[in-house]
């Protein structure tokens, strides 16, 4: 929806929110927090795309949600911008969630809930970061979340991480966020743990690696044995090799391996 | 008007112009000289050659300057104003591109099936993390052979969340994917992990 055409449906709602508002007596013991406006130019500034504030005002709109639903959604928002977490994730689960045409309090707990997690990831990301200064990237934040929807729940994911080497925060994260999938997948956890705690302690932790979980699947698919292939990973990660030279070491080409549901 | 009957009459004695009609009339061609052919090549060889290299672009230029009528079908003249047009789109389109920030890993294409052997649904479109959920332009077609419906996008390497929009209304996951996450809304959405290199992986 152009910014052109939701410039007076925004228009419209305010004035429709403003209208439906309570008389000065009864606003009396509100706070400036409950003002839509307020709300949305709060939320803007903390980085809500427009394109995602015109589909949350359309929503509205069309009725799909209430008033105090996007004025909560907006306060989530807002409050999680406050505390020094990243809003990007926030803002693409409002897409998803606004896409899918999940109700409102749905929606509102789904963003509440995630912003739990990023809060906690953020804390122990700071809690074993190496040096004061190391501080997480929102990047690396957002990723140790994704773990925990992936499967991952707290007390696991912070275990894995206490006692792994030290690392930079965006290795930790990727650590977590590999074990995530080695773990649905079905691989033994602690040999998991093991190859993990290898790449880290060696630092070859790369970027390359985060698709470990689709090459050890389809090296089980083909036959090979689990304990094979995840010993194959530790040597690999040990000697500071790629992922690439570890699909090389078991037989595979690029072109073996199909990636998640999409095939080539 | 019929020529003048030669034969001259009683009474009329033939003009000169008449008497040398008969004449030529009568006389025979008489045979070129056995060596006319070398006289007159041997003359003109003998002609002073001309400046060749000015009169050659001489001539062209007056060739080039001098107007001549052209013909031309109007169809003809329309497939040739269609193929300079498209010429010149090729030549804007592949100009160097303005300088900037260092090039993204190239995209990898990656396919998208959701299988349909009844045929049920009207309509399928991809949604996830790469076209910010929106269905508009994802839109999967349907393959009668294969029984399912497709679509094939060129993605930035990286892990993707997605998930089918069937009929508009209703989201599912992919049922083909390997790994999910749980998308906080009660249900899952599928992972596509695509290669940082460019490959297929």
């Amino acid at each position: 929806m152009s910014s052109r055409r939701t410039g007076p449906l925004l228009l419209l709602l305010l004035l429709t929110l403003a209208a439906a508002w309570p008389s000065a007596p009864a606003r009396a013991g509100q706070t400036a927090d409950n003002d839509p406006a307020a709300a949305l130019a709060a939320a803007r500034d903390c980085g809500l795309p427009a394109a995602t504030q015109d589909r949350l005002l359309a929503a509205g709109l069309e009725g799909r949600l209430a008033q105090a639903d996007i004025l909560a959604v907006l306060e989530t928002f807002t409050r999680a911008c406050g505390q020094g977490l990243p809003t990007r994730p926030l803002a693409d689960k409002l897409d998803e969630g606004l896409a899918k045409r999940v109700p409102g309090p749905r929606l509102v707990a789904a963003l509440a809930g995630l912003t739990g997690d990023l809060a906690w990831c953020r804390d122990l990301l700071v809690r074993l970061r190496r040096a004061p200064d190391a501080a997480p990237a929102p990047g690396d934040v957002t990723r140790l979340a994704q773990s925990l929807a992936a499967g991952l729940d707290r007390p696991t994911l912070e275990d894995f991480l206490t006692q792994a080497p030290a690392a930079p925060p965006a290795m930790l994260a990727r650590a977590g966020a590999v074990l995530a999938l080695m773990r649905q997948a079905g691989f033994d956890p602690e040999r998991c743990h093991a190859l993990l705690d290898a790449g880290l302690a060696r630092g070859s932790l790369g970027p390359g690696w985060e698709r470990l979980s689709a090459v050890a699947l389809l090296a089980r698919q083909r036959g090979l044995a689990d304990d094979a292939v995840l010993d194959a990973a530790r040597n690999a990660l040990e000697q500071g090799h790629t992922l690439r030279r570890l699909m090389e070491d078991l037989g595979f080409t690029p072109r073996d391996v199909e990636r998640g549901g999409a095939r080539p | 008007m019929n020529a003048p009957d030669p034969t001259p009459r009683p009474d009329e004695r033939p003009t000169p112009d008449e008497l040398l009609a008969r004449a030529l009339r009568r006389a025979e061609d008489p045979p070129a000289p056995p060596d006319l052919t070398r006289r007159v090549m041997d003359r003109i060889a003998a002609l002073p050659r001309p400046a060749a290299r000015a009169g050659r672009w001489r001539g062209l230029l007056r060739w080039a300057l001098a107007p001549r009528p052209v013909r031309l079908a109007p169809v003809h003249a329309a497939l040739g104003l269609a193929a300079a047009a498209l010429l010149l789109a090729g030549v804007w389109l592949l100009r160097p591109a303005a300088p900037g920030p260092a090039p993204a890993a190239p995209a990898v294409a990656a396919r998208f099936v959701l299988p349909d052997p009844a045929g049920r649904a009207r309509s399928v479109a991809v949604v996830g993390s790469f076209n910010q959920w929106d269905a508009h332009g994802y839109d999967m077609r349907y393959d009668p052979a294969a029984k399912a419906w497709v679509l094939i996008l060129r993605l930035a390497p990286g892990t993707h969340e997605y998930a089918f929009l069937v009929d508009g209304e209703r989201v599912e996951p992919d049922p083909a994917a390997r790994f999910s996450r749980d998308d906080g809304f009660g249900s899952r959405n599928s992972l596509l992990l695509l290669d940082g290199d460019g490959d297929v992986i």
